[in-house]
Formats: structure tokens, sequence, C-alpha cells
């Protein structure tokens, strides 16, 4: 109970002054569209939309009408137009790609978005229409994610086995989470957590059951009834299947000590090198495309506009004898010398015939 | 104490085909009698070894990213991958044509990029921090969560028999939107609770303090919130929130699943424990906070109080997006030190460049 004085004398009238009911009818005057679009987080981010219309609109649209040139407003498009799609949607979509692709290796590092929402209306039509499905795995807000540590750690461990009864279901509840819910591989994340004996104490507690198990076809389904079976067993067969199951509980703990990093399970370990190698590769790749090939590109393009025009300033119009005149874009160049031979004006020509004229060119300027 | 090794011999020599201990030093460690912790394999010189290092090392760096939060990962990510490269690229640009670096380029480019991606966070941090201070903590929940808080509030206060239940009333509503029927009344006391009690760490910096009177305001004044208690209080909280989202482990109406048990709906909005439980202590602190201090008829109090709330954060957003959108359109004022565009210094055949704006509509 929040312990507020009882004594009312504390108690005051609300302090209604004049800049708070001014502040209220400001307020009240901002329609709701505009609130809406400049919503922001309690961090400071904008949502997606906004960003990218202020990015578009205003970052773009004044460096291009303050260009001091027409290069400037090319580049504006060729480096950082570019540069802002790329960051703001397709960056994101490769991450989710590269941890898709990843988690199908059976470890999940990635989860739907729709596991936490009621679907079921809009679930059937995605399961026959290819541009809904489409739609939703390129969907940023929603559709795949990519898992934080935290969630990591919910997924591949526990603190102690005993943590287990606090999961619905238990120990086959946190099975199905990572079988259904993520799509992974429980025979697979068996096999990484114990290489030699995981497989045959499944097969033991199968056989215990009477499941027909071997190690070829121990598959989701019938792990998930081996560990149901097992937990929800009684009396003998309890007793018997405990020790087994209890083995295979341990082997998802995270070992803590004190004062030190807690040591992960294999499981977790490996899930945990799986998410940082896809995040790093794409720092990696936005550091490639956004810093290096994008404006590597737009320097690139630039000379080579520049290195056209000057090979077309050097050339000669060939219709006049004695006075050769060079009409340029930028310049008239007027040559008067007779020695020079004409070129055929939209000769390229090979380097050295290029460089000779230009030395020809240089001299008769100066 | 003389220290043995076995001998290990290369692949391929005649000793090879008889010896036990042949190949890697990693596999022959590995298999010696002094175990895989000796000193040639702990010190890992082999693929295998530098592979784990560097993998562990890429784990920790990504770790301390996530940890640090989305600014701190934004800054990371637009340091190391645009401003340096393209800096880095711009004092590059022409250098064999001008014969030196280009300067010019580069110190715009830096300029340009440390002015664009940061300012679009620190602009509305700023604002927000601003808004913290003068209107109060309440400023920085979303405008339609603060309209369903009003709405529960409003039911705390008709529920509540006294001005002291009023915060446990609204979060017993709370609890209830965020689990339904999924909890008993027990359960639902239990959480509302929790939560009441890290309002109070934040509030009531000395709840042992019975002292009436001129002694508690002065408290009240000077002290603030412990950090541990409201630490305490906070993780007490979040503990018992994932307890209740495994223990329930799906409920897709309420955005509870066992892919995430950190996460839940708020007011339909599927939102982190994290994020929820800081939107509730920072309308509590303020709007709540304020209600159970004043007299007289809550519910108009409150009606006041949320017209002075919600035209701020109108205010305060529209004002934070609205200097972004003006200060990006205004760093080319910043940047643009020299008259002409220095990423075509060199390139041209005159040496100044002064008459490509002015030829006018033939220049490509």
């Amino acid at each position: 109970m929040t312990n507020i004085s009882h004594n009312s004398a504390l108690l005051k009238p609300y302090a209604d002054s004049v800049s708070k009911r001014i502040i209220a009818r400001t307020g009240k005057i901002i329609p709701q569209f505009i609130s809406d679009f400049t919503e922001i987080n309690a961090k400071g981010s904008m949502n997606r939309f906004t960003f990218m219309t202020l990015a578009a609109l205003l970052l773009l649209g004044g460096r291009y009408y303050q260009a001091r040139n027409d290069d400037e407003k090319r580049e504006v498009f060729t480096r950082d137009f570019s540069a802002i799609a790329t960051a703001v949607y397709a960056v994101p979509i490769l991450k989710k790609f590269a941890g898709k692709l990843i988690s199908n290796g059976g470890i999940p590092i990635v989860y739907d978005q729709k596991v936490f929402e009621d679907n079921s209306a809009s679930e059937k039509s995605e399961n026959t229409d290819l541009f809904a499905r489409f739609k939703h795995s390129i969907d940023l807000e929603k559709g795949t994610q990519l898992a934080s540590y935290d969630q990591l750690k919910q997924w591949h461990s526990v603190d102690d086995a005993s943590h287990f009864k606090n999961i619905k279901e238990g120990f086959t509840g946190f099975c199905k989470n990572i079988a259904e819910t993520l799509n992974g591989n429980l025979s697979k994340g068996f096999a990484v957590l114990d290489p030699v004996n995981a497989h045959n104490t499944l097969l033991t507690l199968a056989a215990k059951f009477g499941i027909k198990a071997n190690k070829e076809n121990l598959d989701n389904n019938t792990i998930l009834e081996i560990i149901k079976k097992a937990e929800t067993a009684s009396g003998k067969a309890k007793k018997e299947a405990e020790p087994h199951l209890n083995k295979l509980m341990k082997l998802f703990e995270v070992k803590k000590e004190p004062k030190k990093e807690s040591v992960l399970n294999q499981l977790l370990e490996k899930a945990s090198h799986r998410k940082s190698l896809t995040e790093f590769s794409s720092i990696i790749s936005t550091a490639f495309l956004l810093g290096g090939f994008l404006p590597w590109f737009n320097i690139w393009y630039t000379r080579r506009l520049y290195k056209n025009k000057n090979n077309e300033n050097v050339a000669y119009n060939p219709d006049s004898a004695k006075n050769h005149v060079v009409a340029s874009k930028n310049n008239i160049i007027i040559n008067n010398s007779a020695n020079i031979k004409p070129q055929n004006k939209a000769a390229t020509g090979n380097n050295v015939s290029m460089a000779e004229k230009f030395n020809n060119f240089q001299k008769i300027v100066q | 104490m003389i220290i043995k090794y076995p001998k290990v011999y290369k692949t391929g020599v005649p000793e090879a085909k008889e010896a036990k201990n042949t190949g890697n030093f990693k596999t022959h460690c590995a298999n010696d009698k002094m175990g895989s912790k000796s000193g040639f394999a702990a010190s890992g010189k082999t693929e295998g070894g530098i592979f784990k290092k560097v993998l562990k090392l890429i784990d920790r760096f990504q770790k301390t990213i996530e940890s640090g939060g989305f600014f701190y990962e934004f800054l990371v990510v637009d340091f190391a991958g645009m401003i340096i490269p393209r800096t880095v690229q711009a004092y590059l640009r022409n250098r064999d044509e001008l014969g030196h670096l280009n300067y010019k380029a580069g110190s715009e480019e830096a300029i340009r990029e440390l002015l664009t991606g940061p300012s679009m966070f620190i602009i509305p941090m700023a604002f927000l921090a601003i808004a913290r201070k003068k209107i109060g903590t309440a400023s920085h929940v979303k405008l339609d969560t603060l309209r369903n808080f009003k709405n529960v509030a409003e039911s705390g206060i008709k529920a509540a028999k006294e001005p002291n239940n009023i915060v446990n009333s609204f979060y017993k509503g709370i609890v209830k939107n965020l689990y339904g029927n999924n909890l008993d009344t027990k359960q639902n006391g239990m959480l509302a609770g929790a939560f009441t009690k890290l309002h109070d760490a934040y509030t009531n910096p000395d709840p042992l303090k019975k002292a009436d009177g001129l002694l508690n305001k002065l408290i009240r004044i000077f002290k603030k919130p412990d950090p541990q208690n409201v630490e305490k209080a906070k993780n007490h909280l979040k503990d018992l929130l994932i307890k209740t989202n495994t223990k329930i482990g799906e409920d897709k109406t309420h955005g509870i699943s066992l892919a995430d048990s950190s996460k839940i709906n708020l007011f339909g909005k599927n939102t982190s424990a994290e994020n929820m439980v800081q939107d509730c202590m920072n309308y509590s602190t303020d709007v709540l906070n304020s209600l159970v201090k004043s007299d007289g008829n809550r519910l108009s109090v409150l009606e006041k109080v949320h017209e002075y709330k919600e035209g701020a954060r109108k205010i305060i957003t529209t004002a934070a997006v609205g200097t972004v959108a003006a200060f990006l359109y205004y760093i080319p004022h910043f940047y643009k030190q020299n008259k002409e565009f220095p990423g075509i210094d060199g390139l041209t055949l005159k040496s100044d460049n002064s008459n490509v704006k002015s030829a006018g509509k033939g220049v490509v």
C-alpha cells in the first residue's frame, strides 16, 4: 500500500495553472494524424515510416535543392538515397533471411512474430496465398525476427533442472516450444548437448514405454512423445524413467559459479555463436554496402563521366581545315595551328593518341 | 620436476607409420596423459583454437552492443560502417589528379555524416529529457497508452476506498488487462502488490520513516529514491512477470508465448515486460501521485491532469520531430564550406571549375 501520510493537511487542491491550461489547449489543436506521425518511443526513436519520410523529403530533398552543381545533385541519388533505402529496408531484410537460413540448421535463433498474435483468420489465407506469405516474410515489424540473447537463454537453457516445473507442461512444454513454436530440431539439439549418450538415453526411455524408435527415426514428434510419457508416468514406471529423464534435463543447465561467467551449455553456446555471426555479418555487409560500395560507385561514376567529358573536349571538328574549332559543352577552344591533323570528332581513339592530342592541345592553349 | 612430452612425428615421415603421436599438436595433446588441459593444447595454436577464440570475441562484442541498447548499437554501426569508411574515401577522392589528399571533400563528408545520423536520435532524446523535468515522467508515455491508462485509473479511483489505495487499485486493473482470466484473485493481488512496491520505491525514499509533518516533507524533497531499492523491486517484478508467463505457457489473446516469456500485450499491443513496467511507472509516479496528494473530486482532477499531460505530449513529439526535420534540411549549410563542389576537384580540364555552374543548362 502506498505510504502517503494520512494527515489530510498534507493534501492540497490540484494546481491548475494558466500555463498548464495553455499547454492543454495547444495540444488539442494538433490533429491526431500529426501526433501519430510524430510519435516517438521512450528512447527517442521514430517509427520507420516517419524516419523514411523525413530522410527522403528533408534530408535528401534539402541536399538536392542546396546542391552547388549538377554533379552534387546526381550524387544525392547515387550515394545518399540508395544508402538510406538500404539501411532502412534492405539490411534488416537481409538480416531476417540470414537468420532464417541459419535457423534451418535445426538450432533456432529466430522466431515469427505471429506466435504472439491471434491470427487464426489470416493464417488460413497465408498458407495458400503465395503473395501473402511473401509479404509477411519481408514485413519488418512482423514476420521473422532475430532473437535476443535473453530469448536464446530462455529457449535453450535453464538455471537449474528444477525450474522446468515452472514452465507449462514442464520439460515437455520446454521441448515443445523448441520443436513446434520455433521449428527447431530436437534430435540435433540433444546431439549437440551430449553427442555420445543423449540419443541412447532417449531410446532407453522409448523402450521402457513401448515406443518404436531408433536412431534414424528420432524426429521431433517421437522425442516429444517419449518425454511426455516419461514425465507423466506414475508409480514404478516413473521410478525407472526418472534417472534417465533427469539426465536429459540436466543437459540444459547453465552452470553458474560465484564471481565467474556462467558456463553455457553447448546448445546455448552454439545458438549464441550463430546469432553473433549473423549480426556481425550484417554489420560487415552494412559497412561494405553503405560505407564501401555505394561511395566507391559514386566516385567511380563521376570520374567516368568526367573522363568522357574530357575526351570529348580534346576531339577536333574534321570539317574545318584551318581553324580547328572545338566546341565543347564547357569551353570553346580555337586551334589555329595548321600542323595539327584534323581528327575524327567522334573518335575516342586509343589512350596513346588521346594523350598526344591532349599534350598538343595544352601547348596551343598555353 | 621434468615435464616430458611424447615425441610428435610429422605425417609422412617413415616413423609416422608406427608412431601413435602423429598429426597436429591439438589431437596429440588431447590424447596424451596430461589431457586436454596441458599447456600446449590450452595455448591452442592450431586452426580450431584460433577460430573459437575469434568466435568468442565476436560473441562478446555483439553481446556488449545488444546490452548497450538501440542507440549504442546505432552509434557503433553508424561510426564503423558509415562515417569512417565514407570519410576515408572522400579524403582519397581524386588523389592522383590532385597530387595530395582531397581535404575539402573529406572534411565536408565528415561533417555531413557526423551531423546526420546521431541528430535523428539526439534531438528527440533532448526533448524527452527536458519534458521529463518540466512536464513529468508521463510525457514519456505514448499518447494511446496514456489514454488507456486514464480509463484504468478512472476504474481504480472508483474502486479504491481511500486515496492510499488508488495506486494498488490501478495496478489490479493493469494486471487484469495483462492476464485476463489466467490469474485468480490472489495471484492478481500479488502481482499488483509487486507493481505497487516498485511505485513506492520510486516515490517514497524512506518508507520506514513514519514521522509526520515537516520532517517527512523535507525527506521527500531532498532524498532521491534509493537506486538499489528501485532496482531490487524492478528485478523482482520482472522475474514475477516472466514466471507468470512461463506458467501460462501460451495465450495468443494476451500475447503470451514461450517463444519469449518477457513479452506481453498491454492494451492489445505486444511489448516487452521491461518497457511495459517503465511505462506504468512513468504514469503512476507522475499522474497517480498527483491524484493521491490532491484533495477534492479526484475524477475531475484526473481529467485536468490528463488534458495537460496529453497536450504536452503532443507538443513535445511534434516539436521534436519538427526540429529534426528542420535540422536535417539545414545540414548542407554546415558542411558546404567551399564555394564549389570539391568532389570534382582535379577532374576538370581547367584548373578551376568556377565556370561549371555558370555554363548553364548545357552542363552535364
